[in-house]
């Protein structure tokens, strides 16, 4: 069954197709939750506070954006709520990445040592930079979707990307430096 | 073409945001220039690393771990609403108990009320009553040798009480006494009597019965002394006596001494009276027996 059916019937109070559903959304918007935060526990609560959020606001939704969009502003709302509850007071870019839990999601990932180095490198971007970049290549959004999705100009949002990908790179070029020296 | 609009350009490269002629332009910049094709290789390698970024899956399923979370939360609405109905009818019942405890308190205050209404009308009577009592002893005692009593207080009321029996069936044979004027006319008098003694004499409580008697019983006795109408009087003087006696309360004692004077001469002629009626009727049971004979 396509996505709009699924969404149209869940909508109407078809409790199946709203199942359907969220499972059909289950894996992207735990994949952002775990790129944006940076640990699968956070992840997994983040992810199902955003699939209970849906369940209960999907009368809410209209087609005028895609859907995807419209799941991963959700999302990114939900991440930013959980980094306001953690009070950072210690700015992205001094905080060091830790994952305590190292299960078999992220036994995978060490699997290829560059994804490793990559992903503790976005986990030392700024949260916004952040969640441009999971937005653009984990979820595959355009410029345009990921200014709706984060509700930000299209102008910010190259500007956060350009600059998220200078910083990556630093980042990288660095380990490499380190890792030679 | 500056170095921060050839940096713009090699991100929008990245994305596949140039146009043919951006792109040519922005290569042939590279190929002239080692430090910006270094530097779009490392934008390209770090881009590339970014998609090739690994598709975490969660470990369990989220879905099913939120589904009974979820369905209770559907079914909380009509718990919720439940619950709201037995929230707005719990305080019609507090009005309710409070208007019953309302109203009980209410019968209380009016038990209370009426029970004390009770009692001061009983407290009332009983000090008339003893007043009545305690008046008529002093008086009639002395007078009539041969009541029920032996002396105590208590003896007044059935010397009241013989009065009442004694007159009362005298009333209806007025015939053999020419001059018992009607009752209505005999208390007019008394009424117009008594009322000149009222400002006048103002006795104390348990005269007051007595001092009403002989206003009328002086105005007529000194002249019918010698003549039998007084019975009448005496039974009718007591019911229009009373109300005016509860307003002489407040006159000094010696006008209570004149009454207790005037009460017992009335009261020697009420004997007299007696004994002259007992006298006729004996003539006329005399005289029936003799006729019948």
């Amino acid at each position: 069954m396509q996505e709009a059916e699924l969404i149209r019937l869940a909508q109407s109070g078809d409790h199946d197709a709203l199942v359907e559903l969220l499972r059909s959304i289950e894996t992207s918007v735990y994949r952002s939750a775990y790129y944006i935060l940076g640990n699968e526990q956070d992840a997994l609560d983040a992810a199902q506070e955003v699939l209970i959020r849906i369940y209960r606001r999907l009368d809410t939704y209209q087609e005028k954006a895609k859907f995807s969009t419209w799941v991963q502003r959700i999302v990114s709302n939900v991440c930013m709520d959980k980094f306001r509850a953690k009070k950072e007071t210690v700015s992205i870019d001094e905080h060091e990445l830790i994952i305590p839990d190292r299960n078999n999601v992220e036994d995978e990932i060490l699997l290829t040592g560059l994804s490793n180095d990559i992903q503790e490198a976005i986990g030392k971007l700024p949260k916004q930079y952040r969640m441009v970049v999971v937005l653009r290549y984990l979820e595959d959004l355009s410029y345009q979707e990921i200014a709706e999705a984060l509700d930000l100009p299209l102008n910010t949002v190259k500007s956060y990307l350009f600059r998220a990908r200078q910083q990556l790179q630093e980042l990288l070029y660095d380990y490499q430096k380190g890792g030679i020296g | 073409m500056t170095n921060e609009e050839i940096w713009e350009c090699m991100q929008r490269d990245l994305d596949g945001d140039l146009s043919e002629q951006e792109r040519q332009v922005l290569y042939t910049l590279m190929q002239k220039d080692a430090e910006l094709q270094l530097m779009y290789n490392r934008l390209k390698t770090v881009s590339q690393k970014l998609e090739q970024l690994p598709p975490v899956v969660p470990s369990i399923s989220i879905v099913d771990s939120i589904l009974p979370q979820l369905e209770s939360a559907a079914a909380k609405p009509t718990a919720s609403k439940s619950s709201a109905t037995v929230e707005e009818s719990l305080p019609a019942l507090e009005v309710k108990r409070k208007s019953s405890s309302l109203s009980e308190s209410k019968k209380w205050k009016r038990m209370k009320v009426w029970l004390a209404g009770i009692g001061s009308t009983a407290v009332a009577a009983s000090l008339l009553i003893g007043m009545l009592f305690t008046g008529g002893t002093g008086k009639h005692q002395p007078l009539e040798p041969d009541p029920l009593s032996q002396g105590a207080d208590i003896a007044p009321p059935p010397v009241v009480e013989e009065k009442k029996v004694v007159y009362g069936p005298e009333a209806p044979t007025p015939s053999t006494n020419p001059s018992p004027s009607n009752k209505k006319e005999v208390e007019k008098k008394s009424v117009e009597t008594q009322p000149k003694k009222k400002t006048a004499k103002p006795p104390a409580k348990t005269e007051q019965k007595q001092p009403a008697k002989p206003p009328v019983q002086n105005t007529t006795p000194p002249a019918s002394k010698p003549a039998v109408p007084p019975k009448p009087v005496v039974t009718e003087d007591k019911p229009p006596s009373f109300p005016i006696g509860l307003e002489e309360k407040s006159d000094d004692k010696d006008s209570k001494d004149a009454r207790d004077k005037e009460d017992r001469d009335e009261d020697e002629e009420k004997d007299s009276k007696k004994d002259n009626k007992k006298d006729n009727k004996k003539e006329r049971d005399d005289k029936k027996e003799n006729d019948d004979d």
